[in-house]
C-alpha cells in the first residue's frame, strides 16, 4: 500500500523542509520518524514539517512530533508544522498540540519563525 | 435501534490494513444520514487509534502473530457503536491513565495518546475480557 511519501529539502541556514504526502498512521510513522532522526544524526535541528499534502493523521503521527520536540529545542532548533488540512488541525487540536507546537499556515511562514528563533 | 445500520469487517493484526479498515468504517459512516462530516471524521479516527493498539499490541506477541480483529458497526439516528474483537494478547485499553503533554514532552515519550483520543471522541468506551480468549472494546458515541 503506497499512501506514503516523504522528501527531504535543504532551504539553507540549517533550515530543512520535510514534505509529507498521504497517511501518517501506525503503519507509515516510522518512516517520518527515521527522517526526523536522519536530520538529527546530521546535525540538523531545525525542521518544518509541510503537511499540505497530509490526508490523515492518527495519534502514531501525533507522536512523533512530541517524540522529537524535545531533541530540537535541546539544540536550539524546533519542529514546526506547516499548512495542516482541516482534519489533521482537528487532530492536533484535540490533542493540545497547540500547548507545544508552533503550527503555521504555510511553509513561508515556518521559515520566518524558525529563523526568527535563531 | 430503529433504522438501524450494522456491518462488520475482519481484518489480519498488520499495520497496513488500518487504511482498509479506515476505508471500510467511512463507508459506513457515508451510509449513515445521522453522522455528519466531522463526526465521521473523529469516528473513523477513533476506531483506527482502537485497532492501531490492537496491532501493537499483538505484534509485541509472537503467538498473536495470525490473530484476526473484527470490527462491527452500528447505527442509528440516536448513536454509533463500534464493537472490535480480538484474540490477542489481553490488553484493557481503558485502564491506561490520561496523557500528560508537558510531561510526555519532557520524556521524550508519546505512548497513550490513542487512548487519549478514543476517550475524547467517545461518550463511552468499555472493555471486556473473555477468559482465555477474546478482547472486547465498545465505543459509543451518542448523536
Amino acid at each position: 500500500m503506497s499512501n506514503f511519501s516523504l522528501t527531504t529539502e535543504d532551504k539553507g541556514d540549517g533550515i530543512f523542509v520535510l514534505k509529507v504526502a498521504g497517511y501518517l498512521d501506525a503503519h507509515t510513522f516510522e518512516e517520518f520518524d527515521n527522517a526526523i532522526n536522519d536530520l538529527y544524526d546530521a546535525d540538523n535541528y531545525k525542521i518544518i514539517v509541510d503537511m499540505q499534502d497530509v490526508d490523515y493523521i492518527s495519534s502514531a503521527g501525533c507522536g512523533v512530533f512530541i517524540g522529537a520536540l524535545g531533541t530540537a529545542m535541546e539544540n536550539g532548533g524546533n519542529i514546526v508544522p506547516a499548512a495542516p488540512s482541516e482534519n489533521v488541525r482537528e487532530v492536533f487540536d484535540l490533542l493540545g498540540l497547540g500547548q507545544v507546537l508552533t503550527i503555521v499556515d504555510s511553509v513561508e511562514d515556518a521559515i520566518k519563525e524558525i529563523s526568527a528563533e535563531s | 435501534m430503529s433504522k438501524s445500520i450494522q456491518r462488520e469487517l475482519t481484518i489480519p493484526n498488520r499495520s497496513e490494513e488500518l487504511f482498509n479498515a479506515r476505508k471500510f468504517v467511512k463507508g459506513f459512516i457515508d451510509d449513515s444520514p445521522a453522522i455528519d462530516k466531522t463526526n465521521g471524521n473523529r469516528l473513523t479516527l477513533a476506531i483506527d487509534e482502537a485497532l492501531a493498539n490492537i496491532v501493537e499490541h499483538a505484534e509485541s506477541m509472537i503467538q498473536n502473530s495470525d490473530i484476526e480483529i473484527s470490527l462491527q458497526l452500528m447505527a442509528d439516528d440516536k448513536q454509533f457503536e463500534a464493537v472490535i474483537r480480538d484474540t490477542a494478547v489481553r490488553f484493557d485499553p481503558t485502564n491506561m491513565a490520561d496523557v500528560n503533554l508537558e510531561q510526555h514532552l519532557r520524556s521524550g515519550k508519546n505512548g497513550g495518546l490513542g487512548v487519549f483520543l478514543m476517550r475524547q471522541i467517545m461518550d463511552k468506551v468499555s472493555y471486556t475480557y473473555e477468559e482465555g480468549s477474546v478482547n472486547e472494546l465498545r465505543l459509543v458515541k451518542f448523536l
